[in-house]
């Protein structure tokens, strides 16, 4: 099956991923321990758990996907753990909980007979560890449209959903209502000319979220304004190039993902060439403009007739924002240093992933001179796309999902973030 | 522009060809450092399913294909050892070696008036197909649908301003009259909307085609109601309810009721479905 989503929690110690079957599958990271050294920061599996299933609405004779679109987790306020997942229509609210202990004795008699003192007739004892997992809540009929993000906010009581034309705040513990906070739906559905693609609450300002749009722009919402935030409080859109204007400008500026950095004070989005880093202070330009893969630029008209041009990326932050990281083709991902300007392609793939190897930085090659392992533009291969990674909050650990693998990577050197 | 930008990320790639990038951050150590695989996994990676509510412990469902590891090597870094499991086929899907790609490419591509006009047209059967395909038993999806409908409207505006050609060239393009894109893929986008399950009150006068009318020309009604009609079954009930006031069941706040059923009369994709077809046949002129 197909991997659809990758998060880790907010400590790095879980890492939970969403498939197109409708399965969350949650890794847990092993405790460093003198008694087995060599599972050290390995990942296992530590719960397995159906979160959606194919439904069929019958009033409109459409399938609904049972594929999980997004996992967020909430901040951990207790032993249990807690997260969100969502497919087109449902989010869900699942907590999972760890039992290592069972209630044991029910003999009021011991084995002379005699009555035992009641205080001492049951006693937890040890067992082996149990994940437990139960839904918590269920947000259904909130969304018309297909669901493509959600995001926590900084209160730990709210949450919002994004569709196509609509956002929704709801609350944690209220599945029976919602509120609608941004709503672009043209009066004339014949009008339409633009969908929301993305959204994300800031990571510090309760009130603040951001949205991207199928055009290119950004648009930073307050809560504090209005009740409905069609008003944006700041728009960020770049100019067009007129140069590299083509049938397909529109398309290849459509956003795919946007995420604020860990300090709240940039945004990162990607859209189909290239990743952006936005500081929230100037809403003309990015301020920082990367190429994923810029030899594709040649390439739109046959990337369009095979659909590939749809194809929606993801992007993360490291822990300090001083790295970003992205998805391209032939399952390779793209590293960005922020601070030195060096980038890197890394490849995700069972041959290259041997035991005692570093990951060898791969090179496409666009024609000129080519070298021994560089990968002419013409052989990657369209079909294997990581559109979903996920960066470990504190360490460099990276969580690379390449269709139907996922892929765990971690520089042991530099493990912390500089 | 673009040129520089390439050659600029290749000398990186060279400077850090031997070794990693993190390495000569780390000022010449002796370990290698980088990016190394801890866990390699081929999806789903249990075998059992867990139903919610239930407990598994954890680890037990892991297969065998879980990574040994093999011990320190000197340099006390892990290792790892990733049992190999064939991925799942994906069919090969490799380029494909259509006549545009080959045109695509800038030193071959003839951008003379004609050449012009044959890749909009080119563009524009490409548009069409992937509307005609795209409707199907899962729900569109709408950015998608945006970014075409968004897409045909420049090629639209480029066909009009570009003289027209000499030659003539395939029915489907023969003046903007007789198929008007933008009319047909805007219907088509309200006809997603009320198959969404919005119920609009002010029925467009274009929304209205002639539901009997099976007959060629207008290509206009026909092709939308063709292409629609897989959504809402026979779009010649919607005339009915076109007199209805549906005010009552509008609804613009966040949990909407579900709306009256409107496809309950048909069969989808029936007899809609070969005459969609039939239709398209026609129109491409195969």
């Amino acid at each position: 099956d197909i991997i659809s989503t990758v998060e880790f929690n907010h400590t790095g110690e879980l890492l939970a991923t969403g498939d197109k079957g409708g399965r969350v599958v949650i890794f847990q990271r092993e405790p460093e321990s003198k008694n087995a050294p060599h599972s050290q920061g390995e990942y296992d599996v530590y719960s397995t758990f159906q979160s959606h299933e194919p439904e069929f609405d019958y009033l409109k004779s459409l399938e609904i996907e049972e594929k999980i679109n997004k996992i967020k987790w909430l901040p951990q306020q207790n032993a249990a753990h807690s997260l969100l997942s969502t497919n087109d229509k449902t989010i869900k609210l699942w907590k999972i909980t760890e039992r290592d202990k069972r209630p044991e004795g029910y003999n009021l008699k011991d084995e002379e007979g005699k009555l035992k003192d009641l205080s001492t007739v049951t006693s937890l004892q040890p067992m082996d560890l149990m994940v437990e997992v139960s839904p918590r809540r269920i947000f259904a009929n909130g969304h018309t449209y297909h669901i493509n993000s959600i995001s926590v906010n900084s209160d730990c009581e709210t949450y919002m959903s994004a569709d196509d034309l609509r956002i929704n705040l709801w609350h944690l513990a209220i599945t029976d209502r919602s509120f609608n906070i941004v709503d672009i739906k043209p009066a004339n559905m014949e009008d339409l000319t633009e969908v929301i693609t993305a959204s994300e609450f800031h990571p510090h300002h309760c009130n603040l979220f951001v949205y991207s749009s199928s055009k290119g722009s950004l648009r930073l919402c307050d809560m504090r304004a209005a009740a409905l935030c069609d008003k944006h409080s700041k728009l960020f859109e770049e100019p067009e190039d007129p140069s590299n204007r083509s049938f397909f400008s529109e398309i290849i500026s459509s956003v795919s993902d946007v995420k604020f950095s860990h300090s709240g004070r940039y945004m990162l989005t990607r859209d189909y060439l290239t990743v952006k880093v936005w500081d929230l202070n100037m809403e003309a330009r990015p301020i920082e403009t990367y190429q994923v893969h810029d030899y594709l630029r040649s390439k739109l008209c046959s990337l369009y007739e095979s659909d590939c041009i749809f194809d929606k990326f993801e992007c993360a932050w490291n822990g300090s924002d001083s790295v970003i990281m992205t998805g391209a083709y032939n399952n390779f991902f793209r590293m960005f240093d922020r601070n030195t300007k060096r980038d890197v392609t890394l490849e995700a793939s069972r041959e290259s992933s041997k035991p005692r190897a570093v990951l060898k930085p791969r090179r496409v090659c666009v024609g000129g001179k080519r070298r021994r392992d560089d990968i002419s533009v013409d052989s990657l291969d369209f079909t294997k796309k990581i559109l979903h990674t996920a960066w470990h909050p504190a360490e460099n650990i990276i969580a690379i999902a390449a269709t139907n693998n996922l892929y765990i990577f971690q520089d042991k050197v530099n493990s912390d973030m500089h | 522009m673009r040129k520089r930008n390439l050659r600029m990320s290749l000398r990186e790639q060279e400077g850090g060809h031997h070794r990693s990038d993190s390495e000569q951050q780390a000022n010449g150590a002796p370990r290698r450092a980088g990016f190394q695989p801890i866990v390699a996994r081929d999806w789903p990676p249990g075998r059992s399913r867990v139903a919610p509510g239930q407990t598994q412990r954890p680890g037990e469902s892991e297969p065998d294909s879980y990574p040994a590891l093999v011990g320190r090597n000197a340099a006390g870094l892990l290792e790892v050892v990733v049992e190999t499991l064939a991925a799942e086929d994906m069919g090969g899907l490799k380029r494909k070696h259509s006549d545009l790609e080959e045109e695509e490419e800038d030193e071959k591509w003839d951008w003379t008036p004609a050449g012009l006009r044959s890749y909009q047209q080119a563009l524009l059967r490409i548009s069409l197909e992937k509307v005609q395909r795209s409707l199907g038993p899962k729900a569109p999806s709408l950015r998608r649908h945006v970014l075409i409908h968004n897409t045909l409207q420049q090629l639209q505006a480029a066909i009009r301003l570009a003289p027209a050609p000499a030659l003539p060239p395939e029915p489907l393009f023969l003046g903007e009259d007789d198929f008007s894109l933008s009319t047909t893929i805007g219907s088509i986008l309200r006809e997603l909307d009320t198959s969404m399950g919005e119920m609009e009150s002010p029925p467009n006068p274009v929304a209205s085609p002639s539901p009997q009318n099976e007959m060629m020309p207008p290509a206009d009604p026909v092709f939308l109601e063709a292409l629609s009609s897989r959504y809402l079954g026979d779009s010649g009930l919607d005339d009915f309810f076109l007199d209805i006031d549906t005010s009552a069941v509008e609804k613009d706040s966040a949990l909407p009721p579900p709306e009256p059923p409107r496809s309950l009369f048909c069969a989808p994709g029936s007899w809609e479905w070969n005459e969609l077809d039939h239709i398209m046949e026609i129109i491409l002129g195969s």
